[in-house]
């Protein structure tokens, strides 16, 4: 696939996927935004590209499949020659969710689909087990995995998130349910392992859960009072995007602890 | 937890005894060290070669293994139960290092090489650095200086400050502060949920400065002579400045830009319900009791900017005016 349509167009080759993986520092971020104002073509592939992450709503339901592993495993190899887990697992997010993403909710919804395969496969292996390939774990009862898109109101999730003041149902839109969907399982995978963080780790998580969740419902709120205001729906993805990032790193920080 | 407590137990019961041993490394050669409990601390001299100092239980044992171009620090616990161990390493100003741990504190003094510290339950300190430079705690400070190239500090429940750094910088916290002071940067990106972001230093042509924050002032300290293009966004905020400033743009909710100088850098700052400052250099980046340092004349409470609008939008669009189509321009 090349990113370069247009006779004029001169952006490189792959810019547009980095761009959309969020792999570019601020000012190469800024100047494919530039480009792209001025470029039909790229800005006809960033939107082919994003309905490629769309279509991975699709998969929504499906249970993780086995050749996840190999993705998974590359995440998670740099750590594994040393154990008990850094603090990166909590504190560095990863280069994605690290930049700056000017999405709209659903277009952080439909990522955050691909981040409930990731996430639930990840979390399956870590703490159910995998056979030979997986960091082993034991004294861990093998269940089924979790399901992957059930969307729940945040009144009903884990344990762990319940101490944080729910969002107002009505301030959760549509667009939403992929993230909310994403923050459930990674949720349920932290309540499975929660057992293995030291309960003081475990309280500064629930702490700092609770400090985003007042964020994302004031942000939801006054995207809700301003729906026009982009400046406010980046904010709120952002946001968004710290609470998966916390949620998913603390799950890897639990799977190594134990 | 049991673990845990074992190994308090076992530090409190079991003798102490000191390791002192020192072995040759060949250029190039990266140290790693991954603690459970105590400290970390490196300090850096001009021989290649690398002293391990620690004091630690005479129940666990300690041993430098060099696989490659890895030297790794081996522990051996009583049982395999983790111990309280404080490592004090000499090491190579060029070494590497790969340190991490759960309930220890890390520091690094004038290193040159690549650092990479992590831990939980403690601080992080690093003096110097090169190349790639991250530190991150879950529940500690952590605190960069003197470090260059791509630097990422992170804390998820305390601040993190930065001071003479240069190269690219990654600075984060959820519920805590983030500090920069000396930074020479064409490159900053400081965010976090419920804190501060307070910059000061270098505004470069080309630069790309972003600075957000939910619940927690924005303090920037603009060079006199600096050429920005700067966005500033707040929800609940309000937003002032300590010298006078012309808004090119006015968009919906409280959102304007304008422009110093040439223009050239890009500045955001971004506060969801804080205060936004821009402040001369040397001046304090916090509010004292009720009174700002800084003069209240050139503060653009909302109604002044959309004063200002009003104004403007007599105006030729100006290079800022990027006219976002689902945005109206304030009434």
């Amino acid at each position: 696939m090349t990113d370069t349509r247009g006779p004029a167009c001169g952006l490189e080759s792959g810019r547009l996927s980095a761009y959309l993986d969020g792999e570019l520092t601020n000012g190469e971020r800024r100047a494919v935004e530039a480009h792209l104002a001025g470029c039909e073509g790229c800005t006809a592939l960033l939107a082919d590209l994003r309905r490629v992450v769309d279509q991975a709503r699709s998969l929504a339901d499906a249970a993780p499949p086995e050749d996840l592993w190999p993705g998974i495993e590359r995440q998670l190899k740099p750590r594994a020659r040393r154990t008990p887990a850094p603090a990166q697992a909590l504190a560095g997010p990863s280069a994605w969710w690290r930049r700056r993403l000017d999405l709209a909710v659903p277009q952080l919804a439909a990522a955050a689909v691909v981040l409930v395969l990731l996430s639930a496969g990840a979390m399956w292996l870590l703490l159910h087990g995998s056979g030979t390939r997986g960091p082993a774990v034991t004294g861990v009862t093998p269940v089924a995995p979790p399901p992957v898109a059930a969307a729940r109101p945040e009144s009903t999730q884990a344990p762990l998130a319940a101490a944080a003041p729910p969002a107002s149902p009505a301030l959760v839109t549509a667009g939403n349910a992929g993230y909310d969907a994403a923050v459930a399982e990674l949720e349920d995978a932290l309540a499975s392992g929660r057992g293995r963080l030291d309960p003081r780790t475990l309280r500064v998580v629930e702490q700092n859960l609770r400090v985003i969740d007042r964020a994302l419902d004031e942000a939801r709120r006054a995207v809700a009072a301003d729906p026009g205001n982009t400046w406010l729906r980046s904010h709120l993805a952002a946001t968004m995007k710290r609470k998966v990032d916390l949620l998913r790193s603390a799950t890897l920080l639990a799977s190594t602890q134990g | 937890m049991i673990a845990s407590l074992a190994a308090l137990a076992l530090t409190v019961v079991a003798a102490t005894t000191h390791t002192d041993t020192t072995v040759s490394v060949r250029p190039g050669t990266r140290l790693e060290l991954n603690a459970f409990a105590g400290s970390i601390s490196v300090v850096t001299w001009s021989r290649n070669a690398v002293r391990l100092g620690a004091d630690h239980s005479s129940h666990t044992r300690l041993a430098l293994d060099e696989k490659g171009p890895v030297l790794n620090v081996r522990v051996e616990h009583w049982r395999g139960i983790p111990t309280s161990v404080e490592y004090q390493l000499t090491v190579p100003k060029w070494m590497s290092l790969d340190l991490s741990g759960v309930n220890t504190d890390i520091s690094v003094e004038n290193s040159e090489g690549e650092i990479a510290a992590e831990t939980v339950q403690g601080e992080v300190l690093i003096t110097g650095g090169a190349k790639i430079v991250k530190a991150n705690s879950v529940e500690g400070e952590v605190r960069v200086a003197r470090a260059s190239g791509k630097i990422e500090a992170n804390s998820v429940n305390a601040g993190v400050r930065l001071s003479e750094c240069s190269g690219q910088i990654l600075a984060s916290s959820i519920n805590g502060e983030v500090r920069m002071t000396d930074i020479a940067s064409d490159d900053v990106e400081a965010s976090t949920i419920n804190g501060v972001v307070s910059y000061e230093g270098q505004i470069k042509d080309g630069g790309s400065y972003r600075f957000s924050t939910h619940s927690g002032d924005v303090s920037v300290a603009v060079p006199e002579r600096a050429n920005a293009s700067v966005a500033v966004a707040t929800y609940n905020g309000e937003f002032s400045s300590s010298f006078p400033v012309t808004l090119n743009q006015t968009r919906k909710g409280k959102r304007f830009d304008f422009t110093l100088g040439s223009g050239s850098a890009r500045i955001e700052l971004e506060s969801f319900e804080g205060e936004i400052r821009l402040r001369h250099p040397g001046d304090p980046d916090t509010r004292r009791g009720n009174e700002f340092k800084y003069e209240y004349k050139y503060q653009y409470p909302m109604d002044k900017a959309k004063r200002e609008v009003n104004k403007t939008k007599q105006k030729p669009k100006t290079k800022q005016d990027d006219g976002d189509p689902d945005e109206d321009q304030e009434p």
